[in-house]
């Protein structure tokens, strides 16, 4: 049958009214009989009732359940019904079972022991460990809730019911990093531990023992199970290694237990030996062999297991995962777990018990002392090893480190001024330091159990404290909150930062601190206010501290200095270039003759003169004081440093802006990498370098990349900001341009209007920021046809633009040719040869040849457009002239402009 | 490797054109599905309507890292309807086979005491030959029904899977079902 016909027949019918139809089947059937009874049949047809064929495969599907024959389900067993079967094992069958009373939901896991496996005395022990298990109640062991006998005699026990993965197939589903793989396996040997405290051993620790659940807390079950069914006198040894029959997983098996000798809690201790080394290298200690158990049994007896890092080689894992599930390279994780975690594992995993780890606790304290970088006792304690220990502890205070040494440090700087200065002040100063010194203590790992604490949640809690506890004594609380804010905002986490700091300056205005505190406090909170888009507040709030500091300058030149800055940033945020600029290279000068500048206030300042340049598009000043930043080799601004990435990051900005992408290339990916590495992946802070990155590739033409880019430049943006902020309406423009770059205007136009939107609520009209947007959406509502809005756009953005940074500016001639492109298609020519002649002027003054030869391109496509050939010929020379100077090889445009060039047919001219 | 790990890689060997994956891949799809049904299944039927939708989507949550390409994915749904299908089909031969008392009979390890009504076997190997038919005439329609019926893919799903639009799938999805109604109609 020809379906073709059919459907395109039946769909024409099917459009039809019903004459129509009826007329329409029956000219049909006179020319194809078949093709209208088809039709027709399918006309009948056409409802969207799918039972006939739904039906019959639900019902299909129902009627394979019902194949399933298990004598266990409906069983009721104390209170519970079995619902149906979860596994089966060497020890007896597992079932899921619910509450036969319905009067609430609960799901139990109910464990049937196997009948063979008892012996004559087998329930009286059942009962009495019954008991003891019991009692075992902690928040990661699977709770024993009852227990008793089956009809046929079978002891059976009744548990909570864990829906969760084994631990080694969670930490690969989640693809967990070596550390997280640590905090998790410590929860474990928590609860192994605490059941050790209950004089009860697992005996029977492997993955498919410790599910991990949706939210990530191990469930240790079966605990003393082991014990229950395999008592440990000689007669059971035959049990626990004949294949077939073996109750135990020979693989996490300890050498007592091979031996069937006493089971003590070190055996415990072996076998979470035995599992870390699954998790670290996603192997078994011992090679696996062809001689079967009796071949294992003796490895376990006899072999010395290789260092988890020397399995970490192509040799032993073909298999790919094992890097990819662990978020690593292969020659990292091998350097990470060489040394220490090899210590580790390997005191775990020796043969005599008495030689291992004391206890899990000892274990669990020694995998504490590995993350906090600090000498384990699994290794011999050598002079050189604390020496290379503490040089690593203090290169990298990493995680929850980084604020306590930030904060510290900060701190023991300031108390040694203050306390030279008055002696009433030591008290406060002691208290604060203990305090602080308080709150990481409640960091410590031993205190908070093994989570992972972040820098935000010490403060959180630290936070809660000063509110409580230095309710009586404000300047304690005054100062502490300053700190704190301060802490704070370096983490991004501004709304908090700022109460902190609000709470300090009020405390301040009342009384309790000195005038000179609450300066310093109230220009912090200002640079907060600003970086959030809180102008008006800004203002107001570091004018307020800018009358209190400057009376003071002589006392505090570096604090002057700093607020100099923090002012003149917001003044240029604030679209008042001219007076930042002023603020700024006082303040440079201030910088430049301080004797003592710990906090790299010199160069922060450079760095800001670049950055008021950028903004006010100087590509060439921006450079310059950049480069001078990063040329104080001030160690802030040292290698691997924040602010040497940032600075750097601006740096990769200017060079991007001057389109010599390669070399901005390479900075920005630095920049990313060196802030990702410091605040993680997703900190507000890489928000710009995504955007820059976005334009580089896009100037490279890697335009997925940039797609890419820019959509995580988005993500962060308003995940940390919030949908209303002007970074978000920067990311916006960007993606707008990057649309545009692919030819896609309408959505390039819809987004920059987008931005335009935001940056309105938070800049006034004339803001300097607001003229690129206007520019933009000229150039794209032109491209669409709209020359009335792109004029109007355009006119605005050169309006705003020359009142910021006057005519002689890069942005200006690039308006001004966005403009006459906008002209002449208008046919407008006089006014676009004006537009244009003006713009390659500024151009000539102000642009690299490279910019330059761009522009004269520009204007080339103009004067063909205009029919002007002679001219665009002239034009075309120029740009090709301009371009030799900065590039060795013509442009990759060249032949094609020639082509159009000499295509080019005169109009009549102007 | 993680069972998902391998199955995820045969995935995008396959996706990638490697019909060897294919073949290892099927019987791995297939006894999942089957695993699951009689998990699934069994004791719950008076609580559950059961879909074979709920159980390829467990398949796929089961056999594949869910962060697995949407090509990779649409594969997997493609894949794993037919296996349901072949699952049910395979099932109705055996018991029909049986009523019958044929010895042919199908490797079925399930208690066989409570079959469901054997006319509903009968109607469903009915759809099985009606898509085959289909499929000879226009094999990605018979796709759609396949993924419709067997995978339980719904409007969104199906777009992805067969990268087609919603309003084709839509005309496509009426036309196919009027001729497969009409098929077994006559």
């Amino acid at each position: 049958m020809d379906l073709k016909a059919l459907e395109s027949a039946y769909e024409k019918a099917l459009a039809m009214s019903d004459a129509e139809r009826r007329e329409y089947l029956t000219q049909l059937a006179s020319t194809d009989r078949g093709l209208a009874d088809e039709v027709g049949k399918l006309l009948r047809n056409a409802t969207l009732d799918d039972a006939v064929l739904s039906e019959p495969i639900k019902a299909s599907a129902e009627a394979l359940s019902d194949a399933v024959d298990d004598p266990w389900v409906g069983r009721e067993l104390g209170a519970y019904r079995v619902v149906r079967r979860i596994a089966v094992g060497g020890m007896g069958a597992v079932f899921l079972a619910e509450r036969s009373d319905a009067q609430f939901e609960q799901r139990v896991a109910i464990k049937v022991m196997a009948a063979q496996l008892l012996s004559p005395d087998a329930i009286e022990r059942f009962k009495t460990e019954r008991q003891l298990l019991a009692n075992l109640q902690h928040p990661y062991i699977a709770q024993l809730l009852d227990g008793g006998t089956t009809e046929e005699g079978l002891p059976y026990l009744i548990m909570e019911y864990v829906d969760g993965l084994p631990i080694d197939a969670h930490c690969d589903a989640h693809a967990l990093s070596v550390v997280e793989r640590l905090t998790l396996f410590m929860k474990a040997v928590q609860a192994v531990d605490f059941a050790h405290r209950n004089l009860i051993v697992h005996r029977d620790i492997k993955p498919s023992n410790i599910l991990v659940t949706a939210d990530g807390s191990p469930k240790l079950l079966d605990f003393g199970i082991a014990k229950l069914v395999a008592p440990e006198d000689a007669a059971t040894r035959s049990d626990l290694t004949q294949p077939g029959r073996r109750m135990l997983t020979l693989d996490y098996a300890s050498p007592e237990q091979v031996r069937a000798e006493r089971v003590t809690t070190a055996t415990d201790v072996y076998s979470l030996g035995v599992l870390l080394y699954r998790l670290l290298t996603g192997q078994s200690p011992y090679a696996p062999t062809a001689g079967g158990a009796a071949s294992m049994e003796s490895q376990i007896l006899e072999a010395q297991p290789d260092r988890p890092s020397s399995r970490i080689t192509s040799e032993h894992t073909t298999d790919a995962d094992i890097v990819k599930t662990r978020s690593t390279t292969l020659g990292r994780l091998r350097r990470r777990l060489s040394g220490d975690l090899d210590n580790i594992v390997l005191m775990a995993l020796r043969k005599e018990p008495e030689r291992r780890y004391s206890s899990a606790s000892a274990m669990m304290d020694d995998i504490h002392r590995y993350l906090r970088l600090q000498p384990v006792i699994a290794r011999a304690d050598t002079w050189w090893y604390r020496g290379q220990k503490f040089v690593r502890r203090n290169a990298l205070p990493v995680a929850f480190g980084i604020s306590a040494f930030v904060m510290l440090g900060g701190f023991a700087a300031y108390t040694s001024v203050q306390n030279q200065r008055i002696a009433a002040e030591r008290d406060v100063a002691n208290t604060v330091s203990s305090f602080l010194i308080d709150t990481f203590d409640a960091a410590r790992p031993e205190v908070v159990q093994g989570e992972t604490v972040t820098a935000e949640q010490v403060l959180d809690a630290s936070d809660a404290r000063i509110a409580e506890q230095l309710a009586d004594q404000p300047r304690i609380q005054a100062r502490l909150s300053r700190v704190m804010g301060d802490a704070y905002i370096s983490l991004g986490v501004l709304d908090s930062g700022i109460a902190s700091l609000e709470r300090a300056v009020e405390l301040g205005k009342s009384g309790s601190m000195s005038d000179y505190d609450l300066a310093v406090a109230a220009s912090s909170l200002g640079n907060a206010y600003s970086v959030r888009g809180d102008f008006d507040k800004a203002d107001e709030i570091l004018a307020f501290a800018q009358e209190l500091i400057y009376p003071l300058r002589d006392r505090g030149p570096y604090a002057y200095a700093k607020h100099r800055v923090r002012y003149g940033n917001h003044l240029e945020t604030r679209g008042k270039p001219a007076e930042s600029l002023e603020m700024l290279l006082d303040a440079a000068e201030l910088g430049s003759r301080l004797e003592q500048d710990p906090d790299g206030m010199y160069p922060d300042v450079l760095h800001n003169l670049g950055v008021t340049y950028l903004v006010q598009g100087n590509l060439k000043e921006a450079e310059t004081f950049f480069n001078k930043a990063l040329a104080t080799n001030h160690p802030i601004w040292g290698e691997g440093r924040k602010e040497r990435a940032i600075t750097t990051g601006l740096l990769g900005r200017v060079l991007q802006q001057s389109e010599r992408y390669e070399e901005a290339l390479g900075y920005v990916e630095q920049t990313r990498d060196i802030l990702a590495n410091v605040y993680g992946p997703d900190h507000q802070i890489l928000g710009p370098a995504y955007g820059d990155l976005a334009r580089i590739y896009a100037g490279l033409d890697r335009f997925p990349e940039a797609e890419a880019a820019i959509q995580k430049a988005l993500d962060i943006n308003r995940a940390r900001l919030g949908d209303d902020h002007y970074n978000v309406a920067i990311t916006y423009s960007a993606m707008g341009t990057l649309q545009a770059q692919q030819g896609r205007f309408e959505k390039a136009l819809s987004l920059a209007e987008q931005s335009l939107a935001i940056k309105r609520k938070t800049f006034a009209d004339d803001h300097p920021g607001m003229a690129i947007t206007h520019s933009k959406i000229g150039d794209f509502s032109r491209e669409l046809g709209d020359y009335d809005k792109a004029l109007e756009h355009l006119n605005a953005a050169l309006r705003i633009q020359r009142a910021a940074s006057g005519d002689d500016n890069i942005r200006v001639a690039n308006y001004l040719i966005g403009r006459a492109k906008v002209h002449q298609a208008m046919a407008n020519t006089d006014a676009a040869f004006a537009d244009a002649e003006l713009g390659l002027e500024i151009h000539a003054a102000q642009s690299p040849p490279r910019r330059r030869a761009l522009a004269l391109r520009e204007v080339t496509q103009i004067a063909i457009d205009a029919g002007q050939c002679d001219r665009a010929a002239g034009f075309l020379q120029r740009a090709l002239d301009e371009w030799q100077q900065s590039a060795a090889s013509e442009p990759d445009w060249s032949d094609d402009m020639r082509t159009r060039s000499q295509q080019c047919e005169a109009k009549g001219g102007a | 490797m993680s069972d998902a790990g391998h199955i995820t890689q045969l995935l995008q060997q396959w996706s990638g054109g490697d019909e060897a994956a294919l073949d290892a891949l099927s019987p791995m799809v297939y006894e999942e599905l089957h695993r699951l049904a009689r998990r699934a299944f069994s004791g719950e039927k008076a609580s559950h309507t059961l879909q074979p939708t709920a159980l390829v989507n467990e398949a796929f949550l089961k056999l594949v890292n869910v962060d697995v390409s949407w090509q990779d994915r649409a594969h997997f749904f493609g894949l794993a309807a037919r296996m349901m299908r072949r699952l049910l089909i395979n099932h109705a031969n055996a018991r029909t086979a049986k009523k019958r008392g044929g010895k042919e009979a199908i490797n079925i390890t399930l208690d066989e005491s409570s079959v469901a009504g054997d006319d509903n076997d009968l109607r469903l190997l009915e759809i099985d030959a009606a898509i085959t038919k289909l499929a000879e005439i226009d094999e990605r329609k018979a796709q759609i029904v396949e993924l419709k019926y067997f995978g339980g893919l719904t409007g969104r799903e199906l777009a992805a899977v067969t990268g087609l639009s919603t309003t084709t799938l839509g005309r496509e999805l009426k036309l196919t079902m009027a001729w497969l109604k009409a098929e077994l109609g006559s």
